[in-house]
């Protein structure tokens, strides 16, 4: 009997999450407090014991970021960026709309990504108006730029961040088996986007000559504030690399650059606080707290016993449950949230492996062992880039869309999926063709 | 005492097949600082007020982000009212409005000016705009009751 009703709290939870007919905090918290009140989990479980319970290393490392980018959101470096990259360009649209995607990615890759669209976004707009031009391919450009720069690193997206800490990966993890995916990703993305949209980019040179004239510089509000942030920033980052070698996990390292940058920059916490993403933290926590439900009645290990059956993944090779992961991942995730699916495929993933691999003398012989990594790597492609497929696929898209609505620019749901789901298409391809050779040739 | 023994029967009024330059002419003219949009038959569909002018002419990511200012060109508001020359009068105006009829209580047009912080009322009369009721014809209208007492 317990085991249906988790079972229907999960699907229930799952449906209003996707029909988007009520706030996902709200169906995540609820779904949450039944799970605990029906005592299907107890509140021990649930907050305290590792198989179960709500993962504090993805909820704090979230938190850490996030007061470390609202803190260097204020010094108007994002504004700063767009503005002298587009000087660079000397106003060429099309240069501009790969300066722009280059510096989404990577801003994407280390901070939040909601963020850095939320700062970039209106400069575009900025831009566009400035040159005459619709705003379109570079909003759409900046979307996917920003959930392919996300993939690249264990901070980039919350799929990374909750695969990471679960399967125990480090930062350095990630650049070694996803960095070079996202190289090669985004490389054939910028190739697309010049391709469907450079010959529609062209504007008179008294028009480019006005981005020539603007003076950059008046962006930065606070030039100390600037120094402190970045220079916390990047120690923090360093921190990422080493932090498995320090032993240290990467919430901790987060938290601690985020303590000293808040004492540093004399900024009031309240405020930082005030503005931080507590609805998408709340998300998390609701959400773990279900899947530590059906965790804990047996559905994880009967839907994972599916896949096995499906994928047949043996001890020595899981090349199709790699692939079937990939490809599984990427519809999910630009159909529904990824964050959910994310946290319901990581234990079924681990069950599979348990059932399927010898079990070794610690957990990591398992979670860790070489058959089954590429099935992690499959999970964090499919589920960061499949977001790029729908408008409502990930934040980024979804913050754009609303900006660009407010700024005057709607761009439908038709035209949206026209580019998206091609070029969605084309970087799992090529993430297919990365978790082939790499893993299952060489 | 009725709305109409106080309203002003001369509202200034504007098509909707107008345009943003002859709004401007009109707005130049009148003592209002409201214009009334009507279509077919004179009915009143819009209102148009100088917080909807500046709206036309602001561009709107800027309300998302306005360190972008520092950044623009000086000369962008006259850029943008040449720009705006021909904008058709319905792209500008505000669709929702309050009104009273002539035969409403005057405390109704201050009620109605107070509670929605608006300074200038359309007074219709079958749909079609008569007469027009501000903040100035209520003050004119205390001074009469006071002077009279």
């Amino acid at each position: 009997m317990t085991f249906w009703i988790a079972t229907a709290i999960f699907l229930v939870s799952y449906g209003l999450i996707v029909s988007e007919r009520l706030d996902k905090t709200k169906v995540a918290l609820i779904g949450a407090g039944l799970m605990l009140i029906l005592k299907i989990i107890n509140q021990q479980e649930a907050f305290y014991e590792e198989k179960y319970s709500i993962d504090y290393n993805v909820i704090f490392l979230l938190i850490g970021m996030m007061i470390i980018v609202n803190i260097l959101g204020k010094t108007g470096i994002f504004q700063f960026l767009a503005i002298k990259s587009a000087k660079l360009a000397k106003g060429k649209p099309p240069v501009i709309l790969v300066f722009f995607a280059c510096i989404t990615a990577v801003l994407s890759a280390f901070l939040d990504n909601v963020t850095t669209v939320l700062l970039l976004v209106p400069v575009t707009l900025f831009i566009a108006d400035e040159l005459e031009l619709d705003p379109f391919p570079f909003l759409i450009s900046e979307i996917m730029a920003s959930n392919i720069g996300g993939t690249a690193t264990l901070i980039g997206d919350p799929p990374n961040i909750m695969i990471a800490s679960k399967v125990q990966l480090t930062f350095t993890d990630f650049i070694y088996h996803i960095t070079p995916a996202v190289f090669f990703i985004f490389a054939f993305f910028l190739i697309t986007i010049i391709l469907l949209f450079g010959k529609k980019l062209h504007v008179k040179a008294d028009i480019r000559q006005k981005i020539l004239f603007m003076d950059e510089s008046s962006l930065i509000k606070d030039y100390s504030l600037l120094k402190k942030s970045l220079s916390v920033l990047g120690v923090v980052i360093l921190g990422f690399i080493f932090h498995g070698i320090l032993h240290y996990e990467p919430a901790t390292i987060a938290l601690l650059g985020a303590a000293i940058l808040l004492v540093i920059s004399k900024e009031d916490p309240h405020h930082v606080l005030k503005e931080l993403e507590w609805p998408t933290i709340f998300f998390f926590i609701g959400l773990f707290i279900i899947v530590g439900g059906v965790i804990k009645v047996g559905l994880i290990t009967k839907l994972s016993e599916g896949l096995i059956a499906f994928t047949k993944p043996r001890a020595d090779n899981m090349f199709v449950t790699s692939i079937t992961t990939l490809w599984f991942s990427a519809v999910s995730s630009a159909a529904i949230d990824n964050i959910p699916f994310v946290a319901s495929m990581i234990p079924l993933i681990m069950n599979t492996a348990h059932a399927v691999l010898p079990q070794g003398t610690d957990i990591q012989s398992v979670i860790q062992h070489s058959t089954l990594m590429p099935v992690w790597w499959s999970l964090a492609l499919g589920a960061c880039l499949g977001g790029n497929g729908t408008p409502v696929g990930a934040s980024a898209n979804v913050i754009t869309l609303g900006l660009a609505k407010k700024a005057g620019y709607p761009i439908s749901f038709k035209k949206f999926i026209l580019y998206a789901i091609p070029i969605t298409i084309e970087t799992i391809i090529i993430s297919n063709l990365y978790i082939w050779i790499r893993y299952y040739i060489f | 005492m009725k709305v109409k023994n106080i309203m002003d029967t001369s509202p200034n009024l504007i098509r909707t097949s107008d345009t943003f330059e002859s709004l401007i002419k009109i707005l130049d003219e009148v003592k209002y600082n409201v214009v009334f949009v009507v279509g077919q038959e004179d009915r009143l569909v819009g209102i148009v007020t100088e917080g909807d002018i500046i709206k036309v002419l602001i561009p709107k990511y800027i309300t998302v982000d306005t360190s972008l200012i520092s950044v623009m060109d000086v000369n962008y508001l006259e850029k943008k009212c040449v720009e705006c020359k021909n904008l058709p009068i319905n792209e500008i105006m505000s669709r929702t409005t309050f009104t009273v009829t002539e035969e409403d209580p005057i405390i109704k047009a201050a009620a109605l000016m107070f509670i929605n912080k608006i300074h200038t009322l359309p007074v219709t009369k079958n749909n079609k705009v008569v007469g027009v009721v501000s903040r100035l014809t209520l003050i004119k209208h205390i001074t009469k009751v006071l002077a009279e007492q």
